[in-house]
């Protein structure tokens, strides 16, 4: 039978007064900082960057791939005059130009999820550049202690206090009847000798 | 562009805390506990929106698949059976 | 990031008070499991949303240890409360006074 959800009565409410004080007092707080602009993440790492003259020689530079690489060319009175940038074709590449040079660069796109993986493990030298971050090979081995922590305590859980053998979930429960507890794991209750060393006495 | 961000920001802001207002206002524990999932699921979407696809793949398959489930587990265990429409637990 | 970053701290906030609310008012154990969990919730939208706002990795990273340990947090949570109903029946937090030994 399904049924549909009903508030429950507000008694006893005084404590999340508290707790909405608290949020007032922390949106105030929040709103009212000095929080700028947020920098965002880099989409584009540099891979190479090439000078191919002064700032002048940019309108006249363009990238042509052939079957050699990417080239930087630049048109000039003389004939065409190209810089390699890199062997490989394909890639992301641009003129741009800064402190009075233009420069030819190539980019490849940093990917986030990657760069998790590598400050996970701890492999630094992977890390780019331009996405920074920390190695946290230390915070994952303790991650990986406490999770087992965590699975043995609940084996411990589970397991019958008198009887010490792990039990199913699931099984059937009727035969927890006579206690009146009724054994949340689904195991069966001790003999009524144990009785008193197993629960029930709050 | 920002515009729709925003809007966006707004609506799943607003199922967010809903749903978690519910979870701690629903008389049943089993109520709370699906909305404690729409409550998660919309933290997903703003992890997206603030371009962590990844983080929100583990909100999704941690979060939802795995301790909204344990949840259930025990909500379905310690559920009193003497009640018919089930709905006595504080 | 559109949004700015103040919203999504305020937003974090009122996640993160609905979850004391919840643990303060409520009396039943799965509560104060959920309670908990939208407030674990609370803190990674902050790491996240600062992780974006510095351009720093850090904080999804850090995200996803806290996400490991609220994983952690339910199984034995799971387990406490499944032998509080074992050993009294319900599931209310006050009703266990007594401890055995």
């Amino acid at each position: 039978m399904t049924t549909r959800p009903e508030l429950r009565d507000t008694g006893g409410l005084l404590p999340a007064v508290a707790a909405v004080g608290l949020f007032v007092v922390m949106a105030a707080v929040f709103l009212g900082a000095p929080i700028g602009d947020a920098a965002g993440f880099p989409q584009n790492a540099e891979v190479a960057n090439e000078s191919i003259g002064d700032a002048s020689v940019a309108s006249n530079a363009s990238i042509q791939t052939t079957n050699n690489g990417t080239f930087a060319q630049v048109a000039t009175a003389s004939g065409n005059e190209s810089t390699l940038l890199t062997e490989d074709t394909g890639v992301n590449a641009t003129i741009v130009t800064a402190g009075g040079s233009a420069y030819g660069v190539v980019s490849e796109p940093v990917s986030v999820t990657a760069t998790i993986g590598y400050a996970m493990f701890g492999l630094s030298s992977q890390l780019p550049d331009e996405l920074k971050s920390e190695s946290f090979l230390a915070v994952f081995e303790i991650i990986d202690l406490v999770l087992v922590a965590a699975l043995v305590g609940a084996v411990t859980l589970a397991r019958r206090e008198d009887l010490s053998t792990v039990v199913t979930l699931f099984t059937s429960s009727e035969d927890a009847a006579p206690s009146g507890a009724v054994a949340a794991d689904g195991g069966s209750e001790p003999d009524v000798s144990e009785e008193s060393t197993d629960g029930g006495d709050a | 562009m920002a515009l729709a961000e925003t809007i966006a920001f707004a609506l799943f802001a607003f199922v967010t805390l809903g749903a978690a207002a519910g979870v701690v206002l629903v008389e049943d524990v089993w109520h709370a506990a699906l909305l404690v999932g729409v409550s998660l699921l919309s933290v997903a979407v703003h992890f997206v929106m603030l371009q962590a696809e990844f983080i929100a793949a583990m909100q999704v398959l941690v979060y939802v698949g795995g301790v909204l489930i344990l949840i259930t587990f025990a909500v379905m265990l310690t559920r009193e059976s003497d009640t018919e429409g089930g709905v006595v637990q504080r | 990031m559109a949004v700015p970053a103040e919203y999504y701290l305020v937003l974090s906030a009122g996640l993160f008070c609905i979850g004391l609310a919840g643990i303060l008012t409520r009396k039943n154990a799965l509560m104060f499991l959920m309670s908990v969990e939208l407030m674990l919730n609370a803190a990674n939208i902050n790491f996240v949303a600062f992780s974006l706002y510095w351009g720093n990795l850090t904080g999804q990273t850090f995200a996803l240890f806290t996400m490991a340990l609220a994983a952690a947090e339910v199984a034995i949570g799971i387990g406490i409360i499944l032998v509080l109903y074992r050993n009294f029946g319900d599931v209310d937090v006050t009703d266990a006074v007594g401890m055995r030994w």
